[in-house]
C-alpha cells in the first residue's frame, strides 16, 4: 500500500526515505520514520485495563469491564484485529508499527506499514455532506503558525466518518456503537528534542462521559527501513459466530478457552 | 514527578518484552511452560511468525505444536530476525504462553527461543 502511493506521487526509488523540507520551507521536518514510544496502551501515562481510567459512561464501562473478563479467560473481548478487522482511528495510532508523513501542500498523507494511508486534506474543505464510513475516518486538517514566526509548526487535524467496530487497544476498551466518533489531533515536534513527535489526540465519542485526551510520542528514525505488514496472510486466529479458534499445526480448529464449544456444523452433512 | 513516571513508563516499555499489537490474551502468559523440540517448520509470515514445533512426550508419542510469535516480522526484522533464523530440523527449546484451553499451541518471545545446546538463534540487536 505504501509503496503504491509513493509511486502514485512520483517519487523515485532513491527517495523511500521522505526528504526533510527544503530550506525556507514553511513546512515542520517530520521526515523519517515514527515509532511511537510505547507502553502499548492507550494512555501511556497510566496503568493498564482497568487503571486507564477511561471516563467511560456507565453502559460502556460495562462493555469494558466485558471485554477484560471475556480476554481473562481466553477470549478476544472486543478486540476484532484480532481476527484482522482494521485498526482504524484512534488505535492505529498506538501500534508498534512505523508511520510516515508525505507533506503535501494541499494534504498530508500519513503512512503505516500494517494499515490504509491516512489522507489529511489541508486545501480548506470542509467535509462533505454525505460521507462513506470508513475504519480511518475522513481527516481535514490546517496547518497553524503557533509561535507567529512565519513558519507552521503544528498540523491540527480533525476525523469524523466512521464505521467499526473499533476499539482504543488490545484490551476491547471500545468505541460507542453509533461510530459517530469525533477525533481531533495535534501533531508537533518537541521543542526539546525534534527527534520526538508528539500527537495530542482528543476523543469525543458517545461511550465518553466528556473529551478524553492523550499525548502520543514518536521517536524519530534516520536509518528508514520500509517493510509491508498484511494481517491477512497467515493469520491463525479464526471467528467463528461469536467464538474465536487458533488454528492447529495442521490447519484445524483449536479451542482457546477451557471449556469452549465447537463451531455448530448443522449445515455440514455428517455421518450418522 | 509526572515527567518522571511518564519518562519510567516509556524505558519500561523499551524493556518489555510484549509488542504485541493484537490481543494474545488466549495464551497464558502466567503460566508459561517449556518445550524442547525439533522444528518442523517456520513461517516467517505476517501478521505473526509461526514455529511448529515436534516434541516428543516421556511416554514416547509426539505432540506437534503450533506456536505463534508475540512480535510481528516486521518488529522481528529490525532485532535482527529473519526468514533464515531458523530451519527445519533445528533442536531449539523456548518458554511458551500456552493456549488457555490446554490445546498444543502457544505464543512466544523471542527472548525466550535458544538452540537446545543453550546458544540463542539471534544476538539481540
Amino acid at each position: 500500500m505504501r509503496w503504491a502511493l509513493l509511486a502514485l506521487l512520483g517519487l523515485s526509488s532513491a527517495s523511500w526515505a521522505s526528504p526533510p523540507p527544503a530550506a525556507g520551507s514553511k513546512y515542520p521536518d517530520f521526515s523519517g520514520q515514527w515509532i511511537l514510544q510505547g507502553p502499548y496502551v492507550w494512555d501511556p501515562s497510566k496503568p493498564k485495563e482497568l487503571g486507564q481510567q477511561v471516563p467511560y459512561t456507565p453502559e460502556y464501562q460495562k462493555v469494558f469491564e466485558a471485554s477484560l473478563a471475556d480476554q481473562a479467560e481466553g477470549g478476544t473481548g472486543n478486540d476484532y484485529h484480532v481476527f484482522c478487522v482494521p485498526f482504524g482511528m484512534p488505535r492505529m495510532m498506538g501500534t508498534p508499527f512505523p508511520m510516515e508523513f508525505v507533506v503535501l501542500p494541499e494534504r498530508t498523507y500519513l503512512l503505516f506499514e500494517d494499515a490504509m494511508p491516512r489522507r489529511v486534506y489541508t486545501d480548506g474543505r470542509g467535509f462533505p455532506a454525505a460521507m462513506e464510513p470508513a475504519f480511518n475516518g475522513h481527516s481535514i486538517g490546517s496547518w497553524v503558525d503557533r509561535d507567529g514566526d512565519g513558519r507552521f509548526d503544528e498540523l491540527r487535524v480533525e476525523t469524523r466518518g466512521f464505521k467499526g467496530p473499533r476499539a482504543f487497544e488490545a484490551s476491547g476498551m471500545p468505541l460507542h456503537s453509533d461510530n459517530e466518533t469525533v477525533i481531533q489531533e495535534r501533531f508537533f515536534l518537541d521543542k526539546k528534542n525534534s527527534d520526538v513527535l508528539h500527537d495530542e489526540i482528543t476523543v469525543i465519542d458517545h461511550a465518553l462521559t466528556r473529551p478524553w485526551t492523550v499525548d502520543k510520542r514518536y521517536r524519530r528514525r534516520r536509518d528508514e527501513r520500509w517493510l509491508d505488514d498484511d494481517c491477512e496472510q497467515d493469520n491463525a486466529h479464526v471467528r467463528i459466530g461469536s467464538q474465536g479458534y487458533f488454528l492447529s499445526a495442521d490447519g484445524l480448529l483449536m479451542p482457546t478457552k477451557k471449556g469452549q464449544p465447537p463451531p455448530d456444523l448443522r449445515y455440514f452433512k455428517q455421518e450418522k | 514527578m509526572a515527567r518522571l513516571s511518564l519518562t519510567l513508563s516509556i524505558l519500561l516499555s523499551w524493556a518489555m518484552p510484549a509488542r504485541a499489537h493484537h490481543s494474545f490474551a488466549m495464551f497464558d502468559r502466567d503460566h508459561k511452560i517449556e518445550l524442547e523440540g525439533t522444528v518442523r517448520q517456520y513461517r516467517y509470515t505476517s501478521p505473526h511468525p509461526f514455529i511448529v514445533l515436534e516434541v516428543e512426550k516421556k511416554d514416547g508419542s509426539r505432540v506437534v505444536w503450533n506456536l505463534e510469535g508475540n512480535d510481528s516480522p516486521t518488529v522481528l526484522v529490525r532485532r535482527g530476525w529473519s526468514r533464515t533464523t531458523l530451519k527445519p530440523g533445528d533442536r531449539i527449546r523456548l518458554r511458551i504462553a500456552p493456549l488457555r484451553s490446554g490445546a498444543p499451541g502457544g505464543a512466544w518471545v523471542p527472548e525466550d527461543v535458544r538452540f537446545s545446546d543453550g546458544s540463542p538463534v539471534v544476538s539481540f540487536k
